[in-house]
């Protein structure tokens, strides 16, 4: 089903988004050899990608999930020496807290999970959580700890691999250039046409149309291959898709070094992010290499509404207190919005647009864009070079979830 | 500046004792803790409550030490004292020795350990008796265990000052101090007005204004007369603003006005069918809304700070930051200080310094001399002004005032030891203790952009002729709107009281067409000082790659070089992302490279996660 483009390596890719997602793209299909256009209609890195908290963490819930993830995290693993210090690397490790028995249950559980691929995990009693973490709840039963989870400062990972990786000399980028609409060589908007083989240079197709796209005030630019990654502004290249702004609330304290060590969240995280429709809050604080406490977070769709809801923000304090009730003396200097790019069916969208030409889609990886970035600019890469992918796109395959919905 | 009002601090003031960093200090009620952290290390060892002592000119024993106290005025001197500035923290990534520089809550470089609560910022807090402080300087574990956090709630809200009540410190020994055998019972210090414990805030307004400079104590008196209720609100523990705040200079509060202080409004919510806005406030550690009908932003301005070489040395201070934190209680008696950086402010502050016992080296106006003369004649022609300069005139006999020169760079090993001064064509240094760097004030529009209202490319709120913005029941006043001075701010927030007080309409038969040409008189007068202490442009190129630029996150010249815009900037550099929220190094990259902060998010001012506690 999956339908195959084979793209010129020396001609040119343009891809639309330079957040974690589309950055991470770029470098990969530069450092592979093609010259790669990125557009962004602001500045590097700053959308979904400045407003998160930049958690790489394992998760295991499914196969499926895993074979992305774990792909991403062997990858970010590779990176993370690499990275300059402004990235913030910080290997602290993740603490999956239980507060009742359901919930140790659960650590077990995905210790199990977690180990059967291969990724170091372990339960700790309350006696030894209080011992790694004096300044959590002492109620609490204990945690599953994820030693090998990071964070890192996303904004900093993107303009590093615009600028300053290994290939970053056959990336173009144009910052501050709104892509306004796509369309193809053939004329209308969305032509259905065989596939792009360009042979022989730049904005040239054979056989069919070629992608192209406009920029706000410019002329149309042919590509050999269009990416959209532009997190919640996909939702207006490609309607289609059905990408979804939710909303999150962060806030950020001043410097504490050595209040925390691990990231901690609550183990019921994994029952309240997935879908619903409702408002849903859930632990989760992290201690930043600055010393800065992040608080988070918690899921809304409302629109792009970046105003700061007061309810919600009361009830992730409050849920941070709960679990860690000494971070009532810290600071808070500034608390923010964003949106995740969240994906109808729950699942990032990656591959080929039927019925676009030439068109491909990495987005709507929801609260998990950072953690899945590298995996994912693997997995397109080799969709777009025809190469033979190292994981399984089936999951995350457009053809597979727009059949039918082909756009007149 | 000099009366001492109601109260001659005597030898029978009662102290509050505190412990700064191990050591135990006796300081005068309503020292800030930035005062007293200064006067802990001033003489080595000991705190002592100076000003009186240098009135009386008193022998004293403290802790089996013979100190003399004598000194200028109500300047404060004790015998071997070390004039340096202390550090008061470690910066966040270069771990540099950090020491207050604005005085008023925007640098955030006073920040320290207060009763186990980190990173408060210790010049907007006042002593209380029992107090324990630490600097990051000294013991750094700051205990923040859950059980830490409840003896400092039940703390904040005991207000007693168990004055006079010998205690015993750290080595065993009793410490006795002046007004240690007479207890007062009416001591209510000028700071328990704003502690106003029982007096529970109210939900809802009439009018409320924010600030109670002098724009806002004008606006508050004019309202209130008028039969309007009024809510004055400040974060600051006293009424009087930049300019009238501290010690015996606090007004009073206007007769038919409710003041609430020590309360940061730290966010703002929009209108709806039953009110026309409400304020987020942080009062007595916890979150309060309040409805108005009207709102009256008077938050004032504050500093612009300029980086150049060695800036971030403990030491060099802004000009009126200097002069605030005196006010609160930092000792300056015989300190050698450098006053530079431009207008009328540096004799103001040179004055004052002076008549608190600094030894003031030079003034250094960065201003050439023609312009000053134009400006002069602007001067001779305000008959109003002749006594103020007179009073300047005299008090600062002696101390060399140099135009067109300026400061090129602070030197010295972890604190200021001297400055590099030029006139634009040689270079020489002076010797000193502490540098006070003044380059004008940039208004403090936080709240204002909050809400919304439009601001122009300096900043200042824009308002229409009865100071109206352009967000409905919203007015500004006073320096926000531009920097005027205490004329100007008064007359703005007289302007304001009138027009609250008239009924509905845009006439107002109240408004005396007098005010209108005394605000377009002080206007004026604006306007010239504004031309005649313009910044010249080599202000501009200070700064080497080196230079730290973003103090709060340790961002320097270099690094900002390759970026375009603030925005851009801040994501990689994280230029503006610390503690102030940008407030220094924003006002400074406005002036360097034409940038602007995109932005203003909540919360205003720091506000503890535990605030939003039931
Ligand atoms: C509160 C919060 C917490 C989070 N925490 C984590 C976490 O801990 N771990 C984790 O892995 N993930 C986390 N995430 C999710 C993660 O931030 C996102 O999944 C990820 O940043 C998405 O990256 P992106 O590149 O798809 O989108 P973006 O970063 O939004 O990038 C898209 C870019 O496209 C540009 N663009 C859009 N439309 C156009 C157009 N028409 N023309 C030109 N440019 C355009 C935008 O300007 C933007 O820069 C969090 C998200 C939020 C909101
Ligand atoms: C540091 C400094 C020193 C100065 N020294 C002198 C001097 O010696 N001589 C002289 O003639 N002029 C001096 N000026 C100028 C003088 O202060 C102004 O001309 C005048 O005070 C302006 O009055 P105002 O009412 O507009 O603002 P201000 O006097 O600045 O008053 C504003 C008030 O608003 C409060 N505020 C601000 N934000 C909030 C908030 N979010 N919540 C609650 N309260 C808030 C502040 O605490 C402050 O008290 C100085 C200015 C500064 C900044
Ligand atoms: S001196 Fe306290 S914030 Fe600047």
């Amino acid at each position: 089903m999956t339908a195959r483009h084979s793209v010129n390596t020396r001609s040119d890719i343009a891809v639309i988004g330079a957040g974690v997602i589309g950055a991470s793209i770029a470098a990969e299909l530069a450092a592979r050899g093609a010259h790669v256009t990125v557009f962004d209609r602001g500045e590097l890195g700053g959308g979904a990608t400045a407003e998160g908290m930049g958690h790489l963490l394992f998760l295991a819930d499914s196969p499926a999930q895993f074979e992305l993830i774990g792909r991403s995290m062997e990858l970010w693993g590779r990176l993370l020496p690499d990275l300059p210090p402004g990235c913030e690397v910080d290997k602290c490790g993740t603490l999956w807290l239980a507060a009742d028995d359901e919930d140790l249950a659960t650590a077990h559980e995905k210790t199990a999970g977690l180990r059967r691929f291969g990724v170091e995990a372990e339960v700790v009693d309350a006696a030894q959580l209080r011992q790694i973490e004096p300044e959590l709840a002492h109620d609490l039963l204990g945690a599953m700890r994820v030693p090998e989870d990071a964070v890192v400062y996303p904004p900093r990972v993107v303009s590093y691999w615009l600028n300053e990786s290994p290939a970053a000399n056959r990336i173009t980028v144009r910052a501050h250039e709104t892509v306004e609409e796509l369309g193809s060589t053939s004329g209308s908007g969305t032509a259905t046409g065989s596939d792009v083989v360009a042979s022989g240079g730049q904005r040239r197709a054979r056989g069919g149309s070629a992608p192209r796209l406009r920029t706000a005030g410019g002329d149309w630019e042919t590509y050999s291959a269009i990416i959209v990654a532009s997190g919640v502004g996909t939702a207006k290249l490609l309607p289609e898709v059905g990408i979804q702004p939710r909303k999150g609330h962060l806030a950020i304290t001043d410097r504490y070094p050595g209040f925390l060590r691990h990231q901690v969240v609550e183990l019921a995280y994994v029952k309240n992010t997935h879908m619903g429709e409702g408002d849903s809050v859930s632990m989760n604080v992290q201690p930043r290499s600055t010393g800065q406490v992040l608080i988070g977070s918690c899921r809304q769709f409302a629109g792009l509404d970046r105003s700061v809801d007061p309810g919600i923000t009361k009830r992730m304090i409050d849920q941070a207190i709960r679990y860690v009730p000494s971070i009532r003396t810290l600071q808070i200097l500034r608390i923010w919005t964003g949106f995740r790019p969240a994906s109808p069916d729950d699942r990032p969208w990656i591959g080929a647009i039927p019925g676009r030409p030439g068109v491909f889609i990495a987005s709507g990886h929801e609260g998990l864009g950072i953690t899945s970035a590298m995996g994912t600019a693997e997995l397109l890469t080799d969709i777009v070079m025809n190469a033979q992918p190292r994981i399984s796109n089936e999951l995350y395959d457009p053809a597979t979830r727009l059949v039918g919905a082909e756009k007149a | 500046m000099s009366s001492q009002g109601e109260s001659e601090p005597g030898v029978n003031e009662p102290v509050v004792r505190i412990n700064v960093d191990g050591r135990d200090v006796a300081v005068p009620p309503g020292t800030t803790v930035t005062g007293a952290i200064a006067l802990a290390y001033a003489d080595g060892n000991l705190g002592v409550y100076g000003r009186d002592l240098a009135v009386h000119g008193l022998d004293i024993d403290v802790d089996e030490r013979d100190l003399t106290a004598h000194g200028h005025g109500h300047g404060l001197a004790v015998d071997g004292r070390d004039p340096s500035t202390p550090a008061f923290r470690a910066s966040g990534s270069l771990g540099e020795p950090r020491a207050p520089i604005c005085g008023m809550g925007i640098c955030h470089e006073c920040r320290v350990t207060v009763d186990g609560v980190a990173q408060v910022r210790s010049c907007l807090t006042t002593v209380r008796d029992g107090m324990v402080v630490e600097t990051t300087g000294a013991s750094r574990r700051a205990s923040l265990s859950a059980e830490t956090t409840r003896t400092n709630t039940a703390d904040r809200t005991n207000m007693s000052l168990s004055a006079g009540t010998p205690r015993t410190n750290g080595a065993g020994r009793t410490t006795t101090t002046p007004g240690a055998e007479t207890p007062r019972t009416n001591t209510t210090d000028r700071t328990s007005m704003s502690l106003s414990a029982g007096t529970p805030l109210p939900t809802e307004a009439d009018v409320i204004i924010v600030g109670a400079g002098p724009a806002g104590l004008a606006a508050a008196r004019v309202a209130g007369a008028a039969g309007r209720d009024v809510l004055l609100l400040d974060e600051n523990a006293q009424t009087g603003g930049q300019i009238w705040r501290g010690g015996s200079d606090t007004r009073a509060i206007p007769k038919n006005a409710r003041f609430v202080s020590s309360i940061a409004v730290v966010d703002h919510r929009p209108g709806d069918r039953h009110t026309a806005g409400t304020l987020v406030l942080l009062h007595q550690g916890r979150l309060r809304e309040l409805h108005y009908h009207d709102l009256v932003l008077a938050t004032g301005a504050r500093e612009l700070f300029l980086p150049f070489p060695g800036w971030t040395l403990p030491g060099v201070f802004g000009a009126g930051g200097l002069q605030a934190l005196v006010k609160g209680g930092w000792p300056i008696a015989g300190t050698r200080v450098v006053v530079a950086g431009t207008g009328p402010l540096l004799l103001a502050v040179a004055s004052f310094l002076r008549e608190r016992g600094a030894d003031v080296a030079l003034i250094a106006e960065q201003t050439q001399l023609r312009s000053l003369l134009g400006f002069g004649q602007t001067l001779l022609g305000r008959r109003e002004k002749w006594p103020q300069m007179w009073e300047l005139r005299t008090s600062l006999a002696g101390v060399p005032y140099r135009t067109g020169q300026w400061i090129v760079a602070a030197e010295g090993r972890g604190r200021v030891e001297r400055v590099v001064v030029t006139n634009g064509t040689s270079r020489w240094t002076e010797p000193c203790d502490a540098v006070a760097v003044g380059y004008g004030l940039v208004p403090s529009n936080e709240l204002a952009r909050l809400i919304g209202c439009e601001t122009d490319e300096r900043g200042r709120v824009r308002v229409g002729e009865f100071q109206r913005t352009d967000r409905p029941h919203v007015y500004a006043i006073g320096e926000l709107t531009g920097i005027g001075g205490v004329d100007l701010s008064e007359v703005e927030g007289e302007i304001v009281g009138h027009v609250l007080g008239a009924k509905e309409g845009d006439y107002h038969p109240t408004l005396e067409p007098r005010l209108l040409e005394r605000r377009a008189q002080a206007q004026e007068f604006a306007d010239a000082l504004e031309r005649a202490f313009e910044l010249r442009p080599e202000l501009m190129r200070l700064a080497d790659d080196e230079t730290i630029v973003c103090r709060c996150e340790d961002v320097t010249w270099r690094e900002l070089a390759p970026h375009r815009a603030w925005r851009d900037a801040k994501l990689v550099t994280r230029c503006g992302m610390g503690a102030c929220q940008g407030r220094v190094c924003g006002a400074a990259l406005r002036e360097l490279k034409g940038w602007t902060i995109d932005t203003s998010r909540p919360p205003i001012s720091p506000v503890p996660v535990g605030a939003w506690e039931d």
